[in-house]
């Protein structure tokens, strides 16, 4: 007897726990295509696992691109909102992530190319103030550290900032994503010749840019 | 020529308010038999995600963000706890209408009573609870019990005992 | 072995910043840069850039981003029903037939066909949802002192 209560019954897990590990479970054992296929037959927990497994890498790769976390988590929602619209007509012909940074890609380079980009310095600036104490607190560097870290942390953003906009995405994809010249092609719909120059070109200018910060 | 549109207008009309109707029907949620002893919440988050969402769109956004607030709350609670609470909702939704009206009043008469006071509620719900229907019965007509607690008291034990397992 | 000077060497320098050359491959690099200052020069910029990249860090995502995008999913899909009874590509002039077309349509539907089961089900639904909350708020009460 539950000496708290009146009266209790063997625990059970509750649904979200069972849900969770189920989440866990289907997770490792299928494919991004085989579960995107489900959800074409109507399967919405598989959305759910792909929600999961891509929502942070797509929220990062475009708030590296456009630089502030609000416009970042809107668009990722449109993205996930257009890989949910076209379930019905889903063919495996790509990668899963291939597909999905493609719509990412596509979304961001927009909203960069719409001029609404003036805000992104406004946000960095911002982010970098709110961020020297919560860093402080959350790293442990002393404050003169953490302003250095700051410093170049600025410079890093300032450097991604100034890429023409298809370098900056082909950069993001190549050191974050970790992805190869032929994905990369594919999201960008080039050759992969074109992606070798676009990443060379950047590379150089941000060697130019930040390589004093060795 | 006019007639002749006015047929294939209706014609498609009639098809695209039969595709939608299709639509309704197919966007409902596929909750399947309720399963033995779940509660409305447990029903409600059976249901897949978007129809969640479109249900709690419809009512007016305050309402939809207290709702959304207090399922979060409930659902962070622990396992063994909200089975607990779903054990006593389900024996409460059992007893007849009138016994409910009476033990939902007790429920918030008890609420209004100072913490030792709930406390030693709570201790006597608790050493009641493995007695047999009879013997609590006899335990409530014996002096103790009415020394123990006053009118208001004694009919707030009577009225949530019924919440109590069986035995 | 791809040189800078010889403008090869730009792939092999981007490869070996981000340390995804092959063993051998990098060992043959190295052996090419310790007698190549400009490629030394280039690939420690490179390393530099890449560590200065890595310093990066992602941000966490928000704990309301996918009840927001259910939301708006819940929306689109409320929306999109709407849509297909007035196709963009129909002329102003059908409406009137159409709305007549509309009216019979919907007189013949309430007289003779069955109930729809209409937003009153989810509705219900939800204010039983709701008066389980609040039970179980009450019931919370008896177990423990509420939090």
């Amino acid at each position: 007897m539950n000496p708290d209560g009146i009266g209790t019954q063997a625990p059970q897990p509750s649904w979200n726990t069972r849900v969770n590990n189920c989440v866990a479970g289907l997770a490792a054992r299928q494919g991004d295509a085989e579960l995107m296929l489900r959800v074409r037959g109507g399967d919405q927990a598989s959305f759910g696992l792909l929600l999961e497994r891509h929502r942070a890498p797509v929220i990062r790769f475009l708030d590296r691109m456009v630089q502030s976390q609000a416009v970042a988590e809107e668009l990722a929602q449109e993205v996930f909102l257009r890989v949910y619209k076209s379930r019905g007509t889903y063919e495996p012909a790509a990668k899963f992530t291939t597909w999905l940074f493609r719509i990412a890609t596509h979304l961001g380079l927009n909203w960069i190319r719409d001029g609404k980009n003036e805000k992104g310095q406004e946000s960095l600036d911002e982010k970098t103030a709110e961020g020297t104490i919560k860093q402080v607190l959350d790293r442990g560097r002393t404050v003169e550290q953490e302003l250095v870290y700051q410093a170049k942390l600025r410079e890093v953003r300032g450097a991604i900032e100034s890429l023409p906009a298809k370098q900056r995405a082909a950069v993001l994809m190549h050191k974050y994503e970790e992805m190869e010249y032929s994905e990369i092609a594919n999201v960008l719909r080039c050759s992969e010749s074109a992606v070798k120059s676009l990443l060379f070109r950047a590379y150089e200018h941000l060697r130019s840019r930040l390589a004093h910060l060795a | 020529m006019r007639w002749k549109w006015l047929g294939f207008t209706s014609a498609v009309l009639f098809l695209c308010l039969a595709h939608g109707f299709a639509q309704v029907r197919r966007a409902e949620p596929r909750a399947g038999k309720p399963a033995k002893n779940s509660t409305p919440i447990d029903e409600f988050m059976r249901m897949p995600p978007v129809e969640r969402q479109k249900a709690l769109n419809r009512l007016p956004p305050d309402k939809r963000r207290r709702i959304e607030d207090r399922l979060k709350r409930f659902n962070a609670l622990p396992s063994d706890r909200q089975q607990e609470l779903k054990s006593m909702y389900n024996r409460l939704t059992q007893l007849s209408a009138p016994q409910q009206q009476a033990v939902r009043r007790s429920l918030n008469q008890f609420s209004q009573q100072p913490a030792d006071r709930k406390q030693a509620i709570r201790r006597e719900l608790w050493s009641i609870a493995p007695l047999s229907a009879g013997e609590r019965e006899a335990r409530f007509a014996g002096a103790e019990f009415r020394e123990n607690f006053n009118d208001k008291e004694q009919a707030i034990v009577r009225d949530m005992s019924q919440l109590l397992p069986p035995t | 072995m791809g040189c800078v000077a010889d403008g090869d060497g730009a792939e092999l320098i981007v490869s070996y910043g981000a340390r995804r050359l092959a063993p051998h491959e990098q060992a043959e690099f190295e052996l090419h840069v310790r007698s190549c200052a400009r490629c030394r020069e280039h690939a420690a910029a490179q390393r530099a850039v890449w560590s200065a990249l890595d310093e990066w860090p992602g941000i966490t995502p928000s704990e309301d981003f996918d009840q927001n995008l259910y939301r708006r999913i819940a929306m689109e899909e409320q929306q999109a029903w709407w849509r297909c009874l007035w196709p963009d590509t129909w002329s102003p002039r059908a409406a009137v037939p159409v709305v007549l077309a509309c009216s019979a349509l919907i007189a013949a539907f309430l007289l003779n066909g069955p109930p729809l089961r209409s937003r009153a089900e989810p509705q219900f639904q939800m204010e039983q949802v709701e008066h389980a909350l609040d039970d179980m708020d009450l019931l919370k009460q008896l177990s423990v002192e509420s939090h």
